[in-house]
């Protein structure tokens, strides 16, 4: 039988995580988004509770959250600001692949560096030129006689570039083999030829670092090949079919403070002399947002308990991830439009939500390709 | 003019953080054997042992801890939520003034579980000690804490508290 209760452990951990949001992460968000800056005292506190590496295994000295778990806290996390929630927890993009596919001696030494310091690890396949089309990535990984590779070429519009410790880099051997040429590398920031650039003044998220990393002959150790070029490609799918439930998650997170902030505008907001909650019209905007957040948060917990349970069903967290971020950006455009004239300026949170929002229909593989993906697990 | 610039110009609606400032108690002190007790309406908080830290770093952190606890409770109280209990943290702190290797002892139960998680070990996690540079197992603390209406005095945890780590 379905049970939908949630254990006291995981009420107090959203509950944990919800107090985090609104002590720490709510308080400096509007500041951070203006700045375009990043806040690392509480990058450094969500680490110290867990936060920042919920899945990382206990082994290696992490949380050993479930992926449904890590749902809650990134739901949580995001409420208060997604660009915030995107770089406390893309070190999860980063790990994957390492837990997926790392040998024991990688295992604890990436994933231990990442339990006992507060550091980043950000994860690299896009580039200038291939974003959509991952398998056409031309970042070239040359493979010397001791068996490590020399790097060279970009990536792009990389999360917490700037700040990384290190990068799970996939590469390709031979750009003209497209998926079956595509390795994936651990490499260092500190290692001689990787240069990150400036911090991308974006639309929304403004607060999650974001940047080009470039590789010029950079050496990797055979040591810190993580999968040679062959078997990068599929590391980097099953990747995402991981990470994509958590920006469902993100999305439900936005879409709670978008409903929460209209039913509180909406009953204190007067026209033709009553609240605007009395309006059906703003009703019918306030129940769509309802809807959406119950549709989206069965999906993305669907999709993080197939995780859990070792159930493999890629297009279930592709479901996950395109209904979340098309309900998020509806719904944030709806907050607008609740809030009128008063929507359209910074004073009110919900101009922020609707700018936070795009990017969720574009990273980590946008609502277009999602729709493949769907379509093609089903029409085989 | 003015009407539309007053039904225009609301008050934005930010959260108003939660006050940080830590209450004192200046009559507290050492008591039944504990180095510092905090006590609060509806916790209390006790340093069951400190190692290579200064006195005031110690009772400023009990305190601090007695004040969240006592919120946290106050707030479980209000929605029917709290459950009596105790719970003793044991905790190295290392060189950057984090707390690392928490052993963690509770009373059993789902209830104690949740609150103590929620109201006393996650703000214990965010404490910050001074930076030394010294060995991380040099520097320890154990605390205990309990809240609850039956809390009030001197907490008594399960009989197997585990000794910091040396």
């Amino acid at each position: 039988m379905i049970s939908f209760d949630l254990t006291e452990e995981q009420n107090a951990l959203i509950e944990t995580a919800r107090r985090f949001t609104k002590e720490r992460i709510i308080p400096v968000a509007a500041q951070c988004d203006r700045d375009s800056r990043f806040p690392m005292d509480v990058f450094k506190d969500a680490w110290k509770l867990g936060f920042v590496n919920p899945t990382l295994d206990a082994e290696y000295g992490g949380a050993g959250l479930s992926d449904l778990d890590s749902t809650f806290v990134t739901e949580e996390l995001a409420y208060g600001c997604t660009g915030i929630q995107t770089s406390i927890t893309a070190n999860t993009l980063g790990l994957t692949p390492i837990r997926l596919a790392g040998t024991p001696e990688q295992k604890k030494k990436y994933l231990g560096w990442l339990s006992s310091e507060p550091i980043h690890c950000s994860y690299a396949t896009t580039e200038p030129g291939a974003g959509s089309d991952v398998a056409g990535m031309r970042t070239k990984a040359t493979k010397q006689s001791d068996g490590s590779y020399v790097l060279s070429g970009q990536k792009a519009w990389i999360t917490n570039a700037n700040f990384a410790s290190f990068f799970t880099i996939f590469a390709t051997e031979n750009a003209e083999l497209r998926h079956k040429g595509i390795g994936s590398f651990l490499v260092h920031r500190d290692a001689k030829g990787v240069s990150v650039g400036k911090h991308e003044d974006k639309l929304g998220q403004r607060a999650s670092d974001t940047a080009v990393v470039t590789l010029d002959d950079v050496h990797v150790p055979a040591a810190q090949v993580l999968a040679p070029p062959g078997h990068g490609f599929k590391l980097a799918m099953e990747t995402f079919n991981q990470t994509r439930p958590d920006i469902g998650a993100g999305a439900l997170g936005l879409m709670r403070r978008c409903l929460d902030e209209c039913v509180a505008y909406a009953k204190e907001r007067k026209t033709f002399g009553q609240p605007i909650s009395q309006h059906q019209l703003v009703q019918w905007m306030i129940a769509e947002m309802a809807i959406r957040i119950e549709a989206t948060s069965l999906l993305v917990r669907k999709a993080a308990w197939n995780l859990d349970q070792g159930v493999r069903n890629p297009v279930v967290s592709s479901y996950a991830k395109a209904y979340g971020a098309d309900s998020a950006m509806a719904t944030a455009v709806d907050a607008v439009q609740v809030f009128g004239g008063n929507g359209y300026v910074k004073e009110y949170p919900v101009e922020k939500l609707m700018r936070d929002a795009k990017i969720l229909q574009i990273y980590e593989g946008t609502s277009q390709i999602q729709r493949i993906v769907i379509a093609k697990n089903i029409l085989g | 003019m003015c009407l539309l610039l007053l039904s225009s110009c609301a008050p934005p609606r930010d959260v108003v953080p939660e006050s940080h400032d830590v209450q004192r108690t200046p009559s507290a002190g050492a008591e039944g054997g504990y180095e510092y007790v905090a006590r609060r309406p509806l916790a209390v908080v006790a340093i069951a042992e400190s190692r290579g830290l200064d006195h005031e770093v110690v009772t400023g952190i009990a305190d601090r801890l007695a004040n969240s606890l006592d919120v946290c409770a106050t707030q479980l109280a209000s929605e029917g939520r709290l459950v009596p209990a105790a719970a003793r943290i044991a905790a190295h702190i290392d060189r950057a003034g984090t707390p690392t290797g928490l052993a963690l002892t509770l009373t059993p139960g789902p209830g104690p579980t949740a609150n103590a998680l929620v109201c006393f070990v996650s703000p214990f996690k965010l404490l910050h000690f001074p930076a030394a540079d010294v060995d991380p197992q040099s520097r320890g603390l154990a605390v205990e804490a309990a809240w609850g209406g039956s809390a009030i005095g001197v907490p008594t945890p399960s009989p197997t508290v585990p000794e910091p780590p040396r």
